[in-house]
């Protein structure tokens, strides 16, 4: 996102042709350095931004800088015409090219629509009220974007006026403008079904070329045309009205129209703003098209919340107050210097009069260059007033009172011969034919009894007066006299009687200047040098600094019609609301650079405004105005972390670098703006700064709460207040689950662990036992009578046949039993220790058997590598001869034999007939040590045909 | 290039004859003024091609640059066809698109319209909104216009030298009848 700081800004001053009366204008450009930009288009989002379409893409503009959003993906024409922000505040931008997007963060997205291609320039965007986007093009009509995502079209074919749309304009729920090249197509929607109904010149619309629709408050429409100007449109009646004034248009083509209280600002094409006054005097006034900056080519216009007024000249965007205030500086090319008085007549023209005279002023379009001076160049006028007749009185310094009647121009002079009490008139008031003159003499009162006899009688210090030095005299609604006095404070006649206030009723000055009241009628005045004071009948309150004033020494004073004290001092205009007595101002962002007014230079005018004579020139404030909204609003714009963009508001322990960019939107004057922040969980107070940014670095943990309100000065009441919640997780170590996690786990371990010892002795007393159990039976097998018996029957049979062979078998014999006793410790043997012991005892079985049993061991059986419990084949060859029956016919064969890791001992069956009783004892044995050796299992197979004892081989 | 094609199809007799919601005219008159501080120029053509359709309320003009006639020396004619409007690669000037104001071309009357479209001078396209006046009597549509062309908005550079001569603003007259066939 490219970041421009606003590097362009510059006020003019005027130079005019004939007479200017303009708003202050404040020039910006979007880039300084790319000049060739042009601005199109104008759009406010529901926050109050200003979005500006320019051909460089999209910008937004916070009163303070210009921030760029590119496009996503290149376009080649990145001309941004049409902004609209949609129900759910998605930015849709509208392409010269005929592209649409969207705006997504930092970026423009291209936004593709389904099965439609725009090649036209997008030159509006609105919404309907089913929620469908209206996408107008200039040459193929409109486009419709469902929020099911179907495109639909309307173009001349199905009703359309024209496929050459300028604008789209909702004026309610279910109608929709357009204006076209042949005039405007009413839209209505029924059922998300449009019904277009065509309005062109023979329905007395005045130019067919409808460039610019803008509904009012209540409805009804302004249209700007090609040719003809504007007209206003009636929505109820369907009838097209043009005053006779517009009728006069010849300012060419209108692009864009403001609507404001009373006026018109109409953009145009090649001239351009002229002020349109649609109440009153109905007039134009073309704003003036000065040096050095592009006033011509008004591309769109805006006003925003604060009534500002945005405008996009090709090159440059323009800001002004608006109506709201104006500057009338010269005429003619004359500089309008020293104005002592004003007054606006009751036919609203303009009296003012300066060193040169007394200057007159038609305001009415049809002779707005007329100027014309009385008096030049002979009086010092210094007050003015209109009478019952409507004769201007002129009152001047020395000379006593002029009285003009503007129709004949007769003038009659009341001075101190005719009986008024001093010849120098500092104020002039009145009520209905009764005219107060305030003096340094004293006071006169002029009744005017017929128009040419006056009966004058006067009050000084004789009288009751407190001072003969009177600035001002008022009369209020109850018809008492005011008198604003130098040095006495402020004295009251009510009934004949004098009441005189000052400093002994608190007054902390005695010099009075101004004097007006409210509409609930109250008095209020100012005074030199302390601010102004309201009276309620009883009580006296003053306002200075403290309550929002900007000076102190006030030089005129004037309730506007919406109860505002306007209130006129060196700094601008400070207006104070009578209803909350908060205090607003008009300054610098108004134009306002210094303002030296004389006293009581201040007059009001039939419609509300007010008129200030200032010594350069006259200030109009449109005191009528309703008030737009007077503060700034806050806005959080984003969080950073570690000055990145963050994506969510929760963040790990490590990431506790947060920054907060936000602003207060106050276009008016931005730099006037000051914030209070403050971070709770972190900080219990609001901390003042006059930056848009603020950064907290090492966060620890916890929860936060960042709010931030922004204010003009220090008063940050009522100020409007934003705040974002955001979460710094604790460290992994820290976190609770963490914690109980690991006590789970380490509870789980060691129970585990002495679980796991518990089996393991078990395990260990298992073995022991089988152990003890086995070396009993192999002891007992040891001595079983059977085999002894045979093994010395055998003997005795080979001692006779052979002497030699019998020394054998009882050698055999010995080291088998050597061997048994020597084995049964152990809880392996090798295959080599266990198979030979094997082999003898096949031997001495052999001698009783012959070769009907027979011991095949296979050659393939890995001896020494291989370990096997002790007597573990014995017992199996043990179990096969004491089983099977073993004869000539049935002879007895086993086999040793490794497979697949196992050691397998096979015998074939054959059925004994009286069976010898078995415990099961021996097999059993097999398995359970085998098992508690934790090895491979024992298999058995027993079939019919064959036993067969699978027995897992161990490694040595 | 397409609209060429369509209005010399509609403006030769085969094709055009019997619709009845189109005029045109093959000998309508134009005229330009070049009025420059140091000579005045004019030239002239009436081989002006048009043809309005009234129920579309849609027009379409065409002049051949070379048909114009006139100018201060046969040199000088020379010169526009060759240096300025470059004939040869652009033949012809043209006006189409809309009238933006509704006309009863059943009745006699006068009216003064705008006539909105893309006119093309030496190759170049501007989007114009050119007023002019219509004249109905007796089914014959009498059109006599007066606009300017600028020739930078076209691309018609004038040497420097030559400046003087030329100027940069030409007043153009645009005079035509046209008639169902």
């Amino acid at each position: 996102m490219k970041k421009i700081y606003l590097l362009f800004l510059l006020v003019f001053f005027f130079l005019d042709i004939s007479f200017s009366q303009d708003p202050f204008f404040k020039f910006y450009r979007v880039d300084k350095i790319d000049q060739n930009i042009r601005l199109n288009k104008l759009y406010q989002d529901k926050k109050g931004f200003i979005w500006i379409g320019t051909s460089n893409g999209l910008y937004k503009f916070d009163g303070l800088n210009f921030t760029n959003f590119p496009t996503d993906t290149t376009l080649q024409n990145n001309s941004v015409s049409a902004i609209y922000e949609d129900d759910l505040n998605n930015v849709w931008v509208g392409y010269s090219s005929g592209k649409i997007g969207v705006l997504k963060k930092d970026s423009v997205t291209v936004y593709n629509l389904p099965s439609a291609e725009i090649a036209s320039p997008v030159t509006d965007i609105i919404q309907d009220s089913d929620g469908t986007l209206w996408i107008s093009t200039y040459g193929e009509g409109i486009y419709l974007l469902n929020k099911n995502n179907e495109t639909n079209k309307l173009t001349s074919e199905n009703g359309l006026s024209d496929n050459y749309v300028y604008v789209l304009c909702k004026n309610s729920d279910n109608l929709i403008y357009a204006g076209t090249d042949r005039g405007i197509s009413v839209c209505k929607l029924n059922n998300s079904i449009v019904n277009i109904k065509i309005l062109t010149s023979s329905d007395g619309l005045p130019d067919n070329i409808v460039q610019e629709i803008v509904a009012d408050a209540s409805g009804n429409l302004w249209i700007g045309m090609q040719d003809a100007g504007v007209c206003f449109y009636e929505a109820n009646s369907g009838e097209f009205r043009q005053s006779e004034v517009l009728k006069l248009w010849n300012y060419g083509s209108v692009t864009s129209i403001i609507v404001s209280h009373d006026e018109l600002w109409i953009g145009t094409a090649s001239n351009g703003i002229v002020d349109y006054e649609f109440e009153g005097d109905l007039r134009f006034r073309p704003f003036n098209r000065s040096t050095g900056h592009d006033f011509s080519r008004i591309n769109d216009m805006l006003k925003n919340l604060e009534g500002n007024i945005f405008i996009a000249s090709v090159s440059e965007l323009i800001q002004s107050p608006g109506e709201r205030l104006e500057f009338l500086r010269s005429f003619k090319n004359n500089s309008i210097d020293n104005v002592h008085a004003v007054l606006a007549d009751k036919d609203r023209n303009l009296w003012y009069s300066t060193d040169e005279g007394l200057f007159y002023f038609i305001m009415t379009i049809n002779k707005s260059s007329e100027l014309k001076n009385y008096f030049p160049n002979k009086y010092h006028i210094i007050s003015l007033y209109q009478d019952c007749h409507g004769r201007i009185w002129a009152g001047t310094y020395d000379k006593g009172v002029l009285i003009l009647n503007p129709n004949t121009g007769e003038v009659k002079n009341l001075t101190e011969q005719d009986g008024i009490v001093n010849a120098n008139i500092l104020s002039i008031s009145g009520f209905d034919c009764e005219v107060w003159l305030a003096t340094l003499g004293g006071v006169s009162r002029v009744k005017i009894a017929d128009k040419s006899k006056f009966e004058i009688s006067s009050y000084n210090k004789a009288q009751g007066l407190a001072n003969n030095y009177i600035y001002y005299a008022f009369i209020d609604s109850r018809h008492r006299e005011w008198f604003a006095t130098d040095g006495h404070g402020i004295t009251l006649l009510e009934n004949g009687k004098f009441t005189n206030f000052s400093s002994d009723a608190g007054l902390k000055s005695d010099v009075i200047y101004s004097i007006t009241e409210d509409k609930k009628g109250n008095i209020w005045f100012s005074t030199s040098t302390e601010g102004i004071y309201k009276y309620d009948g009883n009580n006296f309150k003053n306002f200075a600094l403290s309550e929002g004033l900007r000076d102190l020494s006030i030089a005129a004073l004037s309730a506007d019609k919406l109860g505002n004290i306007v209130i006129v001092h060196r700094k601008g205009i400070d207006l104070l609301n009578t209803e909350t007595e908060n205090i607003t101002s008009l300054g610098v962002e108004a134009g306002i650079t210094e303002l030296n007014s004389d006293l009581n230079s201040i007059t009001q005018d039939k419609k509300g405004n007010i008129w200030i004579g200032t010594q350069k020139g006259l200030i109009k404030y449109a005191g009528h105005l309703p008030n737009p909204n007077l503060k700034p609003i806050t806005h959080i714009n984003k969080v950073l972390l570690f000055l990145e963009e963050a994506t969510n508001t929760s963040f790990t322990s490590k990431e506790n670098h947060i920054s907060i960019d936000f602003v207060g939107l106050w276009y008016s004057n931005p730099e006037l703006v000051n914030y209070q922040y403050m971070l709770e969980g972190y900080t219990r107070d609001w901390v003042k700064t006059k930056d848009h940014f603020v950064t907290f670095s090492n966060l620890p943990p916890g929860n936060y709460t960042f709010r931030v309100r922004s204010a003009f000065g220090d008063n940050f009441t009522n100020a409007s207040e934003k705040s974002i919640t955001f979460k710094i997780n604790k460290p992994f170590y820290a976190t609770s689950w963490f914690i109980i996690l690991t006590i789970i786990v380490i509870g789980a371990v060691s129970l585990f662990v002495i679980r796991y010892r518990e089996i393991k002795l078990k395990e260990k007393e298992n073995i022991e036992k089988e152990k003890i159990e086995f070396q009993f039976e192999t002891l007992k097998s040891q001595v079983n009578p059977h085999f002894l018996f045979n093994s010395f029957n055998t003997l005795i049979n080979i001692i006779e046949d052979d002497k030699n062979l019998a020394v054998e078998y009882v050698e055999k014999l010995s080291v088998f039993f050597r061997n048994i006793v020597k084995y049964r410790d152990k809880e392996v043997v090798s295959l080599v220790e266990e198979l030979s012991l094997v082999e003898n005892y096949l031997f001495l079985q052999q001698k009783r058997y012959g070769n009907n049993l027979k011991l095949c061991i296979q050659d393939n059986i890995d001896r020494k590598n291989y370990c096997i419990p002790p007597l573990t084949l014995q017992l199996l060859i043990e179990n096969a001869i004491k089983h099977n029956a073993i004869s000539r016919d049935k002879n007895l064969n086993i086999k040793i034999y490794q497979e697949n890791g196992f050691i397998i001992v096979e015998n074939n069956i054959n059925i004994k007939k009286n069976v010898e009783t078995s415990t099961g004892f021996g097999l059993q044995n097999i398995v359970t040590r085998y098992k508690l050796l934790n090895k491979r299992e024992v298999k058995i197979d027993h079939t019919s045909e064959f036993f067969k004892v699978h027995l897992p081989l161990i490694h040595c | 290039m397409r609209f060429l094609i369509i209005l010399l199809l509609i403006t030769s007799p085969v094709v055009a004859q019997n619709n009845e919601n189109v005029f045109f005219t093959r000998s309508g008159e134009i005229f330009f003024k070049s009025d420059a501080p140091l000579e005045l120029i004019t030239a002239s053509s009436s081989e002006v091609r048009g043809v309005i359709d009234i129920k579309k309320n849609t027009f379409a003009f065409s002049v051949p640059v070379k048909s114009f006639e006139g100018f201060n020396s046969p040199l000088q004619k020379e010169h526009f066809n060759e240096n300025y409007m470059e004939s040869d690669k652009f033949p012809s000037a043209t006006f189409n698109g809309k009238i933006i104001e509704d006309i009863d071309y059943s009745q006699d009357g006068s009216y003064t319209v705008r006539a909105k479209g893309i006119l093309s001078v030496h190759g170049v396209d501007q989007e114009r909104i050119i007023k002019g006046d219509i004249n109905i009597k007796n089914g014959v549509i009498h059109i006599t216009s007066n606009f300017i062309v600028l020739l930078e908005e076209h691309n018609i550079k004038v040497p420097k030298i030559v400046f003087q001569k030329i100027s940069p603003e030409i007043q153009v007259e645009i005079n035509a009848q046209l008639a169902r066939k």
